[in-house]
Formats: C-alpha cells, structure tokens, sequence
C-alpha cells in the first residue's frame, strides 16, 4: 500500500536512508532489520580513497548540526568489496552515491557499478559543498551545463536508474532540474545539506576545521519543502525529497509537496530507529486516511 | 549496541557543576567494559539536536545500575542536570572500544579534569582483578576534584591542583614522571584535555612504558557511520581513525599529538 516506484525501481515503501549519514548500512543493521526500509542510499564514494577534512567536522546548531567530513571514503573497489556483500544479504534496494572531480570520473564510477547487481540505481551527488569542485569552486548542481554534462557521462555508462541530487543554493531550480531531466536522469533528490559557518564566540574561531560546512536537521526543512514543490512543478521525472525529515509526519509534508520517496538523514543520529519508525508512521497514516496508493497524496499541495 | 530508555535513579551534584548520574540499565551493565561510552539524549525543543557522549562512569552487573560523571559545559549538560529521578533518558550503547587491562603490570590510571569520568569504571576493573593500581588525579582547583572518595576505595590516589588547594600544587606531570622513575613495569592509562594526555604520552614514551589514552571530540552519530569525528594517526593506510569507534581509547604512540 504504501509502495512507491522511482521510474522502474519498485520500493517497498518511500523510506530511504540518505547519503553520508548511514554508512553502509551495517551499523544500523544492528539495530533494526535493513529489510525494512525502502531502499538503503549508501556514503558517497568516489574512484579513490579520500581522506576528508581535517577536524573538527561536526557541530551541533539549533534545530540540526553543520558538518564538513569532505567525503572521506575507501574508494569504490573497497566499497564493492566489502559493503555490497554484506548489503546484499537484506531485501531492500541498494543506491550507491558517487562523486567525480569531473565529468569523466562520474561516468567512470558508473560504468564500475553497472557490473554490479546488488546496486540498483546510482545517485549522483552534484551537490556537496565540503569539496571543491570545478574552476569556480562551486557545486556543480550550481551550474546546469555542468551538471547536464555530469548526468549525460553517467547516462552513456549505466542502465540502472540514475538520480541526480541537488543542492538549494541556486536562485532557481528549474534550469538544473530540466537540465538533469534532459541529461537522462530518471528521479531528483533534493536537498542537500546548505552550506554554512557556524563560530565559537569565546576563540574567535570557527566551529569547524574546514571553516564552512554543510547545514542539515529540521533547520532545513522547510526550504527544502519549497525546493521539492517548485523541482515537482519543473519536470516529470519523480523527485526524492531530503532535507530535515525527523519523523512520519515531515516525510508525509514532503510527500504532499510532490516527493515520491523520502531520505532520512540527520535524524538518524539522533534516533538509531528513525527510519523504520517513519516507515511504521507513513503506514498508520495511509491506514487511518484510507489512503490506497502514494500518488493520491503526492502532489496534492492546495494552493 | 542498543538503544533504550533508562530510568534514572538518582541525578546528585558532587561538585559544583559537576553531575553524577545513575540510571537502570541491566543489558548495559552487562555489556559495557572500561573506557567505552554512551550516547545520551539532552532533549530541549531543538537545541541541542545531537546526542552527547558520555563515558560509562561506573556499572554495576548485580544493580544492573550505571552511571556518567558530567560537568555543565553547555545546553546539553545543562538540561541533563535538570533530569531527575523517576525521568527516563534515551540511551545508545555501549559504544567504542576499551581499555586493554595489562596484566601483571603496575598500573598507573591519570585523569585530569573531567576526564576521570571514565577512570573510575576502569580503577574498579583493575581493582577487582587483585591488581594494584595507582591514581593519579588533577584538576585545576579542589572543587573540580569529585568522587575521591570513591577513587579511594580502588588504589592509592595521588592528588595536584593547580592552585594548590588540594594535594601537590603542579600539573599531573610532576607525580606521574616521578613514579614512572621508580617503577619500570608500569602501565598507564589516561584521559583529560589534549595537552595532559599528550604530555601523559610523552611521558609514556621517555619511559618505555605502555600508554593508553582516551579521546574526545564531538560527535553525530557515535558508532563509525558519519566519519564526523577523526583523530590523525600515524598509519600508512589512513590518515584518520574515528573517536567514536576505533577508539575512544588509543595506544598514545599511534596519535599524531
């Protein structure tokens, strides 16, 4: 009943975990059965082993937290090595985020993981702000011609879905949302985490190592829900809202604004059982409202 | 690894700004080893979001009662103190790893400020093993000294202040060198702010003698998922572990001080 479908990815239900803030599911695993969610969205990986930024990386703020980890993973043969076996022992689909310095290392990490069938779709992360990207150090979701380039390599080197995920610092989503939607990509996540300072007062210092950081938790949701509502409006393809969801009740908002699934992020480390208890809230909800099928909810936003 | 409610038993200040905590938690007590740490739920509307780590202060298998020693050092603490008996505090753990126990060693435990949250749970171990353990405890002033007491009951306690009010007046350095002088088969086992554990270490080091530390850094998610709390290593493989789950306690000569 409360199953959802990301263009031929049929899930279970909307719940995913979202990219950085679930490993690779194994510690998790130890708290509830995987098999519960929707899909699992493993941390991004990227060709090689990255080291990330130097610390501090974390810092809690009202409502959410700012954190500059700098995509710190083993590289993607460590991953295929170790993370796919393990996932592929739950029934739930797998979503590997990557991350490239540039168009061709994209295509290249998607042209590995088409090999693989414990993967299912592969979200490309265009949007972390704790690395630098390009020649004007900005996002590349933040530029619709990269980002069209970046989905079209990724496009050519794999027939598993693929989703695009974006960052709100733009004045306008529409121009990459269609970009991406042209490119070949089959669904948008939205949002990632907005970038951000957050200082200490007493040391005159900044909070983090990497001075900046990306600032997610229920501070963001309610740009998020915009960004979701307005990329609904802008293409056909289905739309994966993130961005400050903390329980059923902010997951059936984003639902309503047009998402077609969910992830959960911050609030994973806040609450281990977060997402099977979102998963458990959407389904009373359904039930109660005698709701038969997500789409009679999704999109419904009365204007 | 678990995360559970806990009722809480008792929330007394020993000290001023300095909370001891004890709350039921059977599977816990049970689990939970020297040097490993919970996670705890401050809950205000919103601030602060993350949970806050606390190193198991002591557990007691037959109570199945534990305990976390904290100071009010922000919103978090601070709401923390205000729970009391009766209240129920959202729990993760046990998390990390522990401390490894020398055998057969003279076994030498430095806690300076806060940092003898821990220590207490570990001079319990050592003290229940027939071991001797000698503690050495710092602080700035007297009254950030708590739970001496109950120091005592688990070796002989070694005291400096900073100021001098309680025991030796001078940092923890100074007894620490001159015990490591006498005795060649010691271990040492610290935690406390960076600068004395990397002095412990450097003391570890002039004296050839095993040295563990445990760290602290702030954390999200406390179990090695978000990579948010690194500590550089001297290892060829990786440039970072991670507090929350290759540590919190670390051989000292394996941390780039």
């Amino acid at each position: 009943m409360v199953k959802t479908k990301i263009a031929s990815l049929e899930l279970k239900n909307p719940v995913m975990s979202a990219s950085g803030t679930f490993g690779y599911g194994k510690e998790f695993a130890e708290f509830f059965d995987l098999g519960q969610l929707g899909a699992v969205v493993c941390k991004t990986i990227t060709l090689k082993q990255r080291f990330g930024n130097k610390p501090p990386r974390i810092t809690d703020t009202p409502y959410g937290m700012v954190n500059s980890i700098g995509l710190e993973n083993n590289g993607v043969e460590y991953f295929i090595k170790t993370a796919l076996p393990f996932l592929k022992n739950y029934d739930t689909k797998v979503v590997v985020s990557i991350a490239g310095n540039n168009a061709a290392e994209y295509g290249e990490l998607a042209k590995i993981l088409d090999t693989e069938d414990t993967v299912s779709a592969i979200e490309i992360n265009l949007s972390c702000p704790n690395v630098a990207h390009g020649q004007n150090k900005c996002l590349f979701s933040q530029c619709h011609i990269s980002s069209q380039d970046i989905v079209a390599q990724v496009r050519k080197n794999t027939k598993k879905p693929i989703f695009a995920k974006l960052s709100a610092q733009v004045s306008d989503i529409t121009p990459v949302a269609k970009a991406c939607e042209a490119a070949g990509a089959d669904a948008l996540t939205l949002i990632n985490t907005l970038p951000a300072l957050a200082v200490d007062l007493k040391t005159r210092k900044p909070m983090l190592g990497n001075v900046f950081g990306g600032l997610s938790g229920g501070a963001i949701k309610p740009v998020a829900l915009k960004f979701v509502w307005e990329a609904y409006n802008a293409v056909k393809i289905p739309i994966i809202a993130s961005g400050g969801i903390m329980n059923a009740t902010d997951a059936l908002e984003f639902i309503l604004c047009g998402a077609s699934a969910v992830q959960i992020g911050s609030a994973n480390f806040v609450n281990p059982l977060a997402c099977p208890e979102i998963v458990k809230g959407i389904e009373t909800c359904f039930e109660e409202n005698k709701i038969k099928d997500i789409n009679e909810l999704r999109g419904k936003l009365k204007l | 690894m678990k995360n559970f409610k806990a009722k809480i038993i008792e929330n007394k200040q020993v000290a001023p700004q300095i909370y001891n905590l004890k709350f039921e938690a059977p599977k816990l007590a049970a689990e939970a080893k020297p040097g490993q740490f919970v996670e705890a739920l401050c809950k205000g509307s919103g601030a602060p979001f993350l949970r806050r780590p606390f190193g198991v202060h002591m557990a007691d298998t037959k109570s199945g009662v534990c305990e976390i020693l904290f100071r009010i050092a922000g919103r978090g603490t601070e709401l923390l103190s205000q729970m009391s008996a009766g209240d129920f505090l959202d729990i993760t753990g046990p998390l990390g790893n522990d401390f490894e126990i020398n055998k057969g060693k003279k076994h030498f435990i430095a806690g300076g400020g806060m940092g003898i949250a821990p220590l207490l749970f570990l001079a319990k171990a050592i003290w229940q093993t027939g071991e001797q353990a000698k503690i050495f405890l710092a602080a700035k002033t007297a009254a950030d000294i708590a739970r001496l007491d109950i120091f005592k009951n688990f070796g002989e306690v070694i005291l400096s202040t900073e100021d001098g009010s309680l025991g030796e007046k001078c940092l923890i350095d100074t007894p620490l060198e001159r015990a490591l002088k006498t005795e060649q088969n010691a271990a040492l086992y610290a935690c406390g702010p960076r600068p004395m554990l990397r002095c412990v270490a450097e003391l570890g080091a002039k004296y050839q003698t095993p040295t563990q530390v445990s760290l602290e850094e702030k954390m999200a998610c406390g179990m090695g998922v978000c990579q948010g709390c690194p500590v550089e290593v001297k290892n060829k493989d990786t440039k970072y572990k991670m507090v929350c789950k290759d540590g919190p306690v670390f051989n000292a000569e394996d941390i780039v001080w």
